[in-house]
């Protein structure tokens, strides 16, 4: 199992210095992102804590996007390469492969930290003061990317890839937006959204980074409940779209 | 002989513009180890939905399909380890060199000795010098062979070849038979497809024939010859045909006389009377230049079966 979760890293990580797009989301696209609301902070005069939240929350929603993206890049892209039947008659195991991606996002969103830090600290002396309690943020954030990946994966084992391929973009991002990475949601949101956003993870883990800068209280145990719910969620619908995709006959073609 | 592989009843269909297309219909095969069994048909005839089937990548709608004895549905990861395909239509991965993406494969398999295994892959397909270069931008000849390069690294007890020669130049294929049949003497089990049917003479052990989903005809070329095509042909090429049909129409094993301007091919239901045969023919005044005995090739065998 480990050599083969060792394989899909090690191609993953060939892949993402070989290839433009992937290098960009690592080292510009979490820039442009970064800048584009620090430029904005410093104009209006922000005070360093929210360069703080602003930091911080870059990485973190970086976290769900990559491990998300990750977990169904190497499954869409290789079906775009037609050489998937190659992949999948091989003895990997989908989660094998799910997991080889997540591990990918990982290591992408570890660079983005240091990158994101080190650039934030030159430019706005953000420091990480609770190094344990941002990591613990990103861990389940990065365990949330992989249960999306998981649904999207799946999807992608029936329906038209393409359409998946925008949805690994589009889910993520959104979720991110809407769980409140750099303001409360209660501040924002009518409170049956509010309601509904308490289920999502991502409120929680955004909570829990927000609770460095006294912004937000954490909710541990709604963490790790609504994490692994989705978690175990996730799951059960990869594996019945898997299963699907063998019966429609969707799921690739020699 | 220990059978490796075995289809029994298999059924799976599609539905296409609100029809349903049987793409396999009760097929029911067995393949021996170290056998070379070619699957011929021809486009659409069901040999890649079956080829799917003992992959996992399609669930049947009825029967099974079993490798080694386990079910290709529910065990297709275990029968994994000790299977691999070449298809003549699968793609390559961008990006990656060719002993990279053979070394991604050898992790996938969890196999040791990769650094020998990636050289032994790359000689025995003649890719050793290209090994850095891209598999992505060779020629579709060298593409096909990086594909067998890449399924014969887990030495596979069961090989699936799907039109492995298609696009390959003369050469290529030469040499890739030639490894075929040496994977052959090793043991290994080979489901081959192909349109190539001289090459399916000259590797297969034995043949099925594939149509609309249905296995039309199955067994050895010499089974398959004495069933569908059991007729001696006589071929002369002579000056006056006409005279070898006006002796030749009164004999009782001449089945079918068909001539044109320069030959004449006779059909006989049996070899018993080739000698007064011959005499007649020789005594018929016809000037003949040649008179041979054809053997009946796969592809005419092929196009009669079909019809």
């Amino acid at each position: 199992m480990f050599s083969r979760i060792k394989g899909v890293v090690y191609r993953n990580i060939l892949w993402a210095f070989r290839s433009p797009f992937r290098l960009f989301d690592v080292i510009f696209w979490p820039f442009i992102l970064f800048f584009m609301l620090t430029l904005f902070l410093s104009s209006v005069g922000g005070n360093e804590e929210f360069f703080g939240v602003i930091v911080l929350s870059v990485i973190a929603w970086r976290a769900i996007y990559f491990v998300s993206f990750e977990t169904t890049a190497i499954f869409i892209e290789d079906h775009w390469d037609r050489s998937l039947p190659n992949m999948l008659v091989s003895p990997i195991r989908v989660h094998e492969l799910a997991i080889g991606g997540a591990i990918t996002g990982v290591l992408k969103t570890i660079v983005v930290i240091f990158l994101v830090l080190t650039v934030g600290s030159l430019f706005y002396n953000v420091a990480l003061d609770d190094p344990l309690t941002f990591l613990i943020g990103v861990l389940f954030l990065s365990i949330v990317g992989f249960s999306v990946g998981l649904v999207h994966f799946g999807l992608a084992c029936v329906f038209d890839k393409r359409n998946v391929f925008t949805l690994s973009f589009l889910v993520p991002e959104l979720v991110g937006l809407i769980s409140g990475p750099y303001f409360n949601i209660e501040d924002m949101f009518p409170e049956w959204l509010v309601a509904i956003l308490n289920l999502f993870p991502t409120t929680h883990a955004f909570n829990v980074i927000k609770s460095i800068f006294g912004m937000a209280k954490a909710d541990y145990q709604m963490l790790f409940i609504t994490t692994f719910f989705w978690l175990a969620i996730a799951l059960l619908v990869n594996r019945y779209l898997y299963d699907l995709g063998r019966k429609k006959g969707t799921l690739t073609k020699v | 002989m220990e059978s490796i592989v075995s289809v029994k009843n298999l059924s799976r269909s599609f539905s296409s513009g609100g029809k349903l297309l049987m793409a396999l219909d009760s097929v029911d095969l067995s393949i021996s180890k170290g056998e070379i069994f070619g699957l011929l048909g021809p486009n659409g005839a069901g040999k890649t939905t079956l080829i799917s089937v003992l992959c996992g990548f399609l669930i049947p709608d009825q029967g099974s399909a079993t490798i080694f004895g386990l079910d290709c549905r529910n065990d297709s990861k275990k029968i994994a380890k000790k299977m691999n395909l070449a298809s003549g239509f699968s793609g390559i991965s961008d990006f990656f060199s060719a002993e990279e993406l053979l070394r991604f494969f050898c992790y996938l398999y969890g196999l040791d000795n990769i650094e020998n295994r990636i050289e032994n892959a790359l000689t025995i397909t003649g890719l050793l010098e290209h090994r850095k270069r891209r598999p992505a931008d060779f020629s579709s000849g060298l593409g096909r062979r990086f594909l067998i390069a890449k399924a014969i690294l887990n030495d596979p007890e069961v090989l699936l070849l799907d039109e492995p020669t298609v696009g390959l130049d003369v050469e290529s294929a030469v040499s890739l038979r030639k490894h075929i049949k040496t994977m052959k003497k090793s043991g290994t089990t080979i489901l081959l497809t192909t349109h190539n049917m001289p090459e399916a003479q000259s590797l297969c052990d034995r043949i099925a024939l594939i149509k609309n989903g249905k296995i039309i005809a199955c067994g050895t070329f010499e089974q398959l010859r004495q069933q569908y095509f059991p007729n001696t042909v006589l071929q002369v090429r002579c000056k006056y045909p006409k005279k070898v049909q006006k002796v030749l129409s009164k004999v009782k094993s001449v089945i079918k006389i068909k001539s044109d301007a320069s030959s004449i091919k006779v059909y006989l239901d049996s070899e018993k009377d080739l000698d007064g045969i011959f005499k007649l023919v020789a005594s018929s005044g016809a000037e003949i230049s040649n008179m041979d005995l054809l053997e009946v090739e796969l592809e005419e065998l092929y196009s009669k079966i079909m019809d």
